[in-house]
């Protein structure tokens, strides 16, 4: 009962939405000032008559109302936060943006230029003449077509308008929304609310905390958080006042609070003592540290003075910094899941300073780890401190979704620079004194390093479909074409599956990609680099030629399509070539290359294009690579179905060469006009569809039907059968089912192909071509039929006549 | 000490570590309690405001309406023409007074033509003489009134006008807490 009366209230409330009565509300404050428009301006011309001053003076004032009437109403279109919204608006919105696509539409009455049929003859006097130009026109107006992409209007535009508007401010309105309550609510916990969710606030809203807020405001809420710490104790620990000590300290730390001279105070009175949880007591180290070294994670060792005097000022307290650093880390160790994404950078940009500063620093002086086998007294430290900075920033990654990763590439590259080498610090003492991915490359270093570089090529890819230029700058390629010079990966002789550990191996080949797609013919790669980048691209190729290898290693233990990335990123001809030509690595490319079309055939570069592979290897032995390329070709151009962004970007993907003319001269050409029909009625490559394939042939024929060298293909095309038949039938075997069935099908795509040419039998077949087939009288085929009436079938279809059955005694 | 709804600490459940200010945070929802408080008085009394002024609008009307009468025995009502057609009379010749000075005169001159007379002795009708001037007072007192009428129909329509944007914004918005809190803020602060 209760929920039929439910129901039938949302009915009448769905109903009340479908009919629109909101808006037919919203329609009569609108129908009232147009008839006060309407009184208005009969006042004016009544009035001009009787008292001339009187009616400017009225219509001034009016018109001016009015003017601003409809600035109001426009203005929350242009400006979805504005507050004159009426109840109209969200339709005006969506006639404007109806309008505004209007733009885009466009009227062809010309059939595609490719597909057009050829334009009838026209001769002065004939009869016909009319008919024709007619019949012309009539077709072209068939093909009239209106193309508006963004005339599908679907949804509640406007208010995913305002949405997007509102979310768009990267902070600005969280600022003042965050400001108004702080300042403007009476209720206490309001105020609590604020300070707590402050907590979770990004690093990126801390500019617009200082921008937008009034001064006292954020001196305000410090002094409120400061006083919540201290408040806060318990004699044991508790659980609770743990936690929101770890909310003010993060607040603190994300408002980018001043630091305190009392903090020490704070950090004995509430902290110290073992009341405390050792985790909460690191966390405020780090990030009251952090604050007092007064410095952004854009500061260089520039400032390591002022560190140095941090740790004088601490030398009393080293010992329970030492500790807390420790459990910091050991804490990472054991559930480096209580850090969240953005508060991992900032920490990991504290730890690198620790880190660096930790060789020299009388942080790690006194050394009480253990240290065994070590040169270095604190080298197991700083080496257990790299793996973990490592896992932290592989997890950092792992958090960072598609559009922070889209957005902020410059973070992440920081990041790779960080996680990497350290090397952006100092070079030569880099080189000189550590290397971390050589001696202590351990397998976290490894992981790390993985997963960074997926995510760079993540970005690198999500920029590309954008189409946004990521701009490296040269310290970060420096990082780069420096990686490919430390020990790890000379490679040199090795064989790459030498390289046991498969991490390794992936990491190396993810260099590999990433350098083809950083690094542009402008830019060439550092001549270091170079050595590197061609002997694992060797490496690749005789990987994959080669089939799995001689250890039994599984082949898919790494990323197929990131190697190939790499392969297809290199600017070898000859390699890509070789690669080509080797078939075993064949089904993988049509497989994983196509997927990645856009970059194998529309390389930016320009160096796939199909007409330099004719002129430099005219023998085509690389027929699997042109079916691959002519099979992008069929498909994007005979189908003449440009995608939407092809369309907007204006640059249709270029696949055989920049000229479409030249592109269709090279396809017509004899030999190649018959080796894709072959394919394609073979169906090798990736055509399975047999459908797809009859419409594929069909628009080759109509896109040149009165080339010469149709003729010349029927003719070759026509022995297909045959061969394919011979390959077939052997003396004690006759066809199985599927096999009969292609065949007949093959015969009847050559048949229909030469009835569209309209080419005649007579001017094909070749007499002198005759094949002998041997047959066993005394059988049956598996339908029981006697083998000679079976062999005058295949004999009545023309192309099969030249088959010759031969009875064989059994 | 505060109980029930008005803590917020226990009306919303602690968040999610790290998750202070995702969409459905706590502290978005307490914006959205405490601004509704604050949204409620503000529209209230601006409504209070807007009705005030129209209900003052169309008893300024009707007191314009009542003054015309006395004026010039004429009404204005809620029915505007009827104010229009009769008050601006004043500033026209009145046709009755025309017709009855003509009519007198064509009386006169009948009488005359019955007693055998000659008609130059009548006087001719005044209208036809003199030329109807409207007096300077009834130009300002109807100029002012049309301009009253006018500024204070022109306020009823801004007020109405208002009144939508006040509506508009009090209306409810779909969506996740966070993008609601800063529609509110993005409505009220919207040209930073």
């Amino acid at each position: 009962m209760l929920a039929a009366v439910r129901s039938s209230g949302q009915a009448r409330y769905v109903g009340l939405h479908d009919w629109q009565v909101p808006e037919l509300i919203g329609i009569l404050p609108v129908i009232l000032h147009l008839s006060l428009g309407l009184f208005f301006a009969g006042l004016v011309i009544l009035l001009r008559s009787i008292l001339h001053n009187l009616a400017i003076f009225v219509a001034a004032v009016v018109g001016t109302v009015y003017a601003a009437y409809v600035v109001f109403n426009i203005l929350p279109l242009i400006y979805p936060r504005c507050p004159y919204r009426t109840a109209l608006t969200p339709k005006l919105f969506k006639l404007s943006n109806w309008l505004y696509a209007l733009r885009s539409v466009r009227l062809s009455f010309m059939p595609p230029t490719d597909s057009r049929p050829p334009a009838p003859k026209l001769n002065k006097g004939d009869t016909n003449t009319i008919k024709l130009w007619l019949g012309r026109w009539w077709s072209r107006l068939l093909t009239l077509r209106i193309s508006a992409s963004k005339l599908t209007l679907k949804g509640d535009l406007w208010r995913v308008a305002e949405r997007n508007d509102a979310l768009s401010t990267n902070g600005v309105l969280e600022a003042n929304a965050v400001s108004w309550l702080y300042t403007s609510s009476y209720n206490p916990t309001a105020k609590r609310a604020v300070l707590e969710g402050l907590a979770g606030s990004p690093i990126a809203y801390a500019d617009q905390y200082a921008k937008c807020w009034e001064p006292d405001v954020i001196s305000q809420v410090e002094e409120d958080l400061y006083r919540l710490c201290t408040q806060l104790s318990s004699p044991g620990p508790d659980a609770e006042i743990d936690r929101q000590l770890e909310l003010h300290i993060r607040a603190l730390s994300n408002i980018q609070a001043t630091p305190r001279s009392d903090f020490r105070k704070l950090y004995a009175n509430t902290l110290s003592g073992s009341s405390r949880s050792p985790r909460l007591r690191a966390m405020f180290l780090i990030y009251f540290e952090y604050d007092f070294f007064g410095c952004t994670p854009n500061d260089t060792l520039a400032n390591s003075n002022l560190r140095l005097d941090f740790f004088d000022e601490f030398a009393e307290d080293m010992s329970e910094l030492r500790l807390t650093t420790s459990t910091w880390i050991s804490l990472f160790r054991t559930e480096p899941d209580c850090f969240p994404s953005k508060s991992t950078f900032t920490i990991l940009t504290i730890l690198r300073d620790v880190y660096f500063f930790g060789f020299d620093s009388p942080l790690f002086s006194d050394d009480n780890l253990p240290s065994t086998d070590v040169h270095h007294p604190n080298e197991k430290m700083c080496k257990a401190m790299h793996a973990h900075i490592s896992k932290q920033s592989l997890k950092a990654f792992k958090h960072l979704d598609d559009d922070s990763c889209d957005e902020s590439p410059d973070a992440l590259l920081r990041l790779l620079t960080l996680i990497t080498t350290n090397v952006a610090y100092d070079k030569d003492t880099f080189r000189r004194s550590y290397s971390p991915l050589d001696e202590v490359s351990t397998e976290d270093s490894l992981e790390a390093m993985d997963v960074t570089l997926d995510c760079l090529l993540q970005v690198v890819e999500n920029g590309k479909a954008h189409r946004r230029a990521i701009t490296w700058s040269d310290p970060q390629k420096d990082v780069l074409a420096m990686l490919t010079t430390t020990p790890l990966f000379q490679i040199g002789a090795t064989d790459l599956r030498d390289i046991l550990p498969s991490v390794k191996r992936r990491v190396l080949l993810k260099t590999t990609s990433l350098i083809g797609l950083v690094y542009t013919p402008e830019d060439p790669l550092p001549s270091t680099a170079i050595p590197f980048h061609s002997a694992m691209t060797q490496l690749l190729l005789q990987m994959y030629m080669d089939g799995p290898d001689a250890k039994g290693q599984p082949k898919h233990e790494y990323n197929d399509s990131i190697a190939l990335l790499s392969l297809t990123c290199t600017r070898d001809d000859n390699l890509l070539y070789k690669a080509f030509r080797k078939g075993n690595i064949i089904p993988i490319l049509s497989n994983n290359l196509l997927e990645s079309n856009t970059r194998i055939v529309s390389n930016e570069r320009g160096d796939l294009t199909f007409g330099r592979w004719n002129t430099k290897y005219p023998q085509r032995s690389y027929v699997p690579g042109f079916l691959l390329l002519a099979r992008q070709f069929l498909e994007r151009y005979l189908a003449h179905i440009p995608t939407n962004q092809e369309r907007a970007s204006g640059s249709p993907i270029k696949i055989l060469s920049s000229d479409i003319d030249q592109d269709k001269e090279y396809l017509f050409q004899p030999e190649t006009l018959y080796l894709l029909c072959a394919a394609l009625l073979l169906k090798r490559g990736a055509w399975d569809d047999h459908a797809a394939v009859r419409r594929m042939l069909v628009r080759l024929l109509k896109l040149k039907p009165d080339v010469e060298s149709w003729i010349d293909c029927i003719q070759r095309l026509i022995r297909l059968p045959q061969s394919e038949l011979s390959k077939y039938i052997e003396p004690n075997r006759w066809l199985k089912e599927n096999e009969e069935e292609r065949i007949g099908r093959l015969y009847r795509d050559i048949a229909d192909m030469q009835s569209i040419l309209g080419i005649d039998n007579a001017r094909l077949e070749d007499p002198t071509w005759k094949q002998t087939v041997h047959f066993n009288v005394a059988k049956t085929n598996r339908y029981g039929e006697p083998i000679k009436s079976v062999c005058s079938r295949y004999t009545d279809l023309p192309p099969l006549r030249t088959l010759i059955f031969v009875p064989q005694a059994s | 000490m505060l109980v029930g709804d008005d803590d917020y600490m226990r009306k919303y459940p602690n968040d999610e570590y790290g998750a202070e200010m995702y969409p459905d945070a706590r502290i978005w929802r307490t914006y959205l309690d405490e601004r509704d408080i604050a949204d409620k008085e503000y529209i209230e009394d601006n409504n209070a405001t807007l009705d005030g002024i129209l209900v003052f609008v169309s008893l300024t009307t009707l007191f314009l309406t009542f003054l015309a009468h006395w004026y010039q025995a004429s009404i204005f009502s809620a029915i505007l023409t009827t104010f229009i057609t009769q008050t601006y009379q004043t500033l026209l010749e009145d046709p009755q007074e025309t017709s009855l000075s003509l009519l007198t005169e064509l009386v006169a001159l009948q009488r005359v033509i019955a007693n055998g007379s000659l008609g130059n002795d009548v006087p001719s009708s005044e209208s036809s003489a003199t030329p109807f001037a409207p007096s300077s007072s009834d130009i300002w007192i109807n100029g002012l009134w049309f301009i009253s009428l006018t500024l204070s129909l022109l306020t009823a329509f801004l007020g109405v006008l208002a009144k939508q944007w006040l509506y508009q914004y009090m209306a409810v918005t779909s969506g996740d807490a966070r993008s609601r809190a800063l529609i509110r803020t993005g409505a009220i602060c919207w040209a930073t």
